[in-house]
């Protein structure tokens, strides 16, 4: 019964993410039941278009699919794209005949619709890209991975941890994209120590601490009970797991400093402390 | 011979988008045999060479000898000048633009950790230390990869800009190859309607970036993911190729997609397509005949 729904949702996810399945739809009712003069490409795309929306047919893609992509990938058998751009040539070109003898004008006329439409339907022209913000992160992220040693197993925020590993294949981590990314965790069957999962529990904590500190400015935030009293436990857990390097945002670092076991050795790196024991 | 050829009936777009389908199955062959026998990156290198060349130039020759020069009809020069520019643009949006975190997509570590480990899968490309347990079957045959770390090997490129900057190049050549040949088959030698249909579609690759299952996010974001190439290349090619009654290609790009992407036993999204493109034309070839001679008698009756 949940495949069913789960078929279901995917429709209806399908068609929030991607507006442009409409003019899918404008074009196979047109060529199906205006001119009932439908090509074997529509022929493919109707049936495509029926066996991803019928809910069984849509389970039983969902089931032959691995289930380690993501569901919205069904949709792939229906070409999208093609049946729009498609669209569009029969509208330019056979629906308003006049447009190749027609003045300049009227063809900027046109071709601003298209965009109109393309913009009204689609992803409103919000093309996924780095924000400045990101683009800083990766500079001092960048810092970090130069700056670290030979044989680092490194433990820190996860968007650092991620970054320097795919960046830097010499440093090892200890744990993965695997720990927080539920896609990346189909590809090993590796699985982590409990103490581990709450180590990395307390950096996400201590994350958003920092998130805190950052856009508070007036007032001096109190360090949260669970940052303080889970310090040591996460810093025994990693340590048992071989960590030798603990990367930790400056800003918060300041404010636990004192917390931190005395045999660390602390240097800064952009925005980052490293921190390393008996250095 | 001759009447082979022509029925081969091969264009540029097929040179392109099959000489890639070529490169990924020379990759597989040096992936498995990497994989099974513990060759270094260096000796899956060259046996990817030898087996890319052979392929490619067999094609090569088979291009040469088949290929088509018929020519569709003119049309205003102002559509492919348009089209040209907007993929130019798109290009160097790819080659310059930093790259997005796509969920789940470990390629660049995977790459970067064969490189750096001289072996296929011998550490977790994830936290670079041994792997705990062995990673599944499914996965391990993957070789896109491998052909990624090959190419590192070869050309001397870092990974990052291989993977992120390069490859997209290419993937998105191959998909508007892909897309010409279905505007062929959908406008026959109408150039002037070809061409709006491939200014449409480089248009709408701009506005499909919603998700990460969408044709424009697969080409923006992410040409490098085996799931991209298979819906930007080899779907759109199963399908004017099913249409076209090519099934050898079919094949062909049912075979590449095993190669790179997950699938059911060798069975992925271009069988499916290939196999409904083969009912719906059964049904037309054998139903509707039926069915028009029962109406008829129905109403001669």
């Amino acid at each position: 019964m949940s495949g069913l729904t789960d078929a279901i949702f995917v429709v209806s996810e399908y068609f929030t993410e991607n507006k442009l399945i409409v003019i899918c739809f404008a074009i196979l009712l047109y060529e199906f039941l205006i001119r009932r003069k439908a090509s074997g490409f529509l022929k493919v795309v109707l049936a495509s278009v029926l066996l991803v929306m019928f809910p069984l047919t849509g389970m039983i893609l969902s089931i032959y699919q691995p289930a380690v992509y993501e569901q919205g990938f069904v949709w792939a058998l229906v070409p999208v794209m093609s049946v729009a751009a498609y669209a569009g040539v029969c509208f330019l070109w056979d629906m308003v005949p006049e447009v190749e003898m027609s003045g300049k004008g009227k063809v900027a006329g046109l071709c601003l619709a298209v965009c109109g439409v393309l913009f009204l339907l689609g992803n409103q022209g919000r093309v996924q890209h780095v924000t400045l913000d990101e683009a800083d992160a990766r500079s001092a992220y960048g810092q970090v991975a130069e700056s670290l040693p030979e044989e680092t197993i490194l433990w820190g925020p996860r968007e650092l941890m991620g970054w320097v590993r795919s960046h830097n294949s010499e440093v090892q981590l200890v744990y993965g994209m695997d720990m927080w990314d539920a896609q990346a965790a189909a590809y090993d069957g590796d699985a982590y120590a409990s103490e581990l999962a709450v180590a990395y529990e307390w950096m996400q904590e201590l994350h958003e601490f920092t998130y805190q500190l950052e856009i508070t400015t007036d007032v001096v935030l109190p360090i949260p009970d669970s940052i303080a009293d889970g310090l040591q436990s996460s810093f025994d857990a990693v340590e048992k797991a071989g960590t030798n390097m603990i990367v930790l945002p400056t800003i918060t670092y300041q404010r636990i400093a004192e917390l931190i076991p005395a045999e660390y050795e602390a240097w800064e790196v952009a925005e980052y402390t490293l921190l390393q024991r008996g250095h | 011979m001759q009447q082979f050829l022509k029925k081969l009936d091969i264009g540029f777009a097929d040179l392109y988008v099959v000489g890639l389908i070529l490169c990924v199955g020379a990759a597989e062959a040096a992936h498995l045999a990497g994989l099974f026998l513990g060759l270094s990156i260096g000796q899956i290198s060259i046996l990817w060479v030898w087996v890319a060349v052979v392929l490619l130039l067999a094609w090569a020759i088979l291009w040469f000898i088949g290929r088509r020069r018929k020519e569709g009809t003119s049309c205003h020069k102002a559509l492919p000048l348009v089209f040209m520019g907007l993929v130019l643009i798109q290009m160097i949006y790819l080659f310059c633009m930093q790259q997005v975190v796509t969920p789940g997509d470990i390629t660049l570590e995977t790459v970067s950790t064969f490189l750096q480990a001289d072996g296929i899968h011998k550490v977790n490309p994830l936290t670079g230390s041994a792997y705990v347990n062995p990673i599944s079957t499914k996965y391990k045959i993957l070789s896109l990869n491998t052909l990624y770390a090959v190419l590192c090997k070869l050309t001397g490129l870092a990974p990052e800009v291989l993977v992120y900057h390069m490859i997209p190049l290419f993937v998105l050549g191959g998909s508007y190859f892909a897309y010409y040949k279905l505007s062929g088959v959908l406008f026959k030698e109408h150039l002037g309607k070809r061409y709006t249909f491939l200014i449409l579609v480089a248009l709408l690759v701009w506005f499909m970036d919603g998700a990460v299952y969408l044709d424009g996010y697969l080409a923006m974001q992410a040409g490098y993911l085996g799931t991209s190439i298979r819906g930007l290349i080899l779907l759109p090619w199963t399908l004017v190729n099913a249409l076209e009654k090519k099934w050898w290609q079919c094949v062909l790009c049912v075979l590449a997609e095993a190669c790179i992407c997950q699938t059911l036993f060798g069975l992925g999204q271009c069988f499916l397509l290939m196999l409904l493109v083969v009912i719906l034309q059964l049904c037309e070839a054998k139903l509707l005949p039926i069915c028009r001679k029962m109406t008829r008698k129905e109403v001669m009756s």
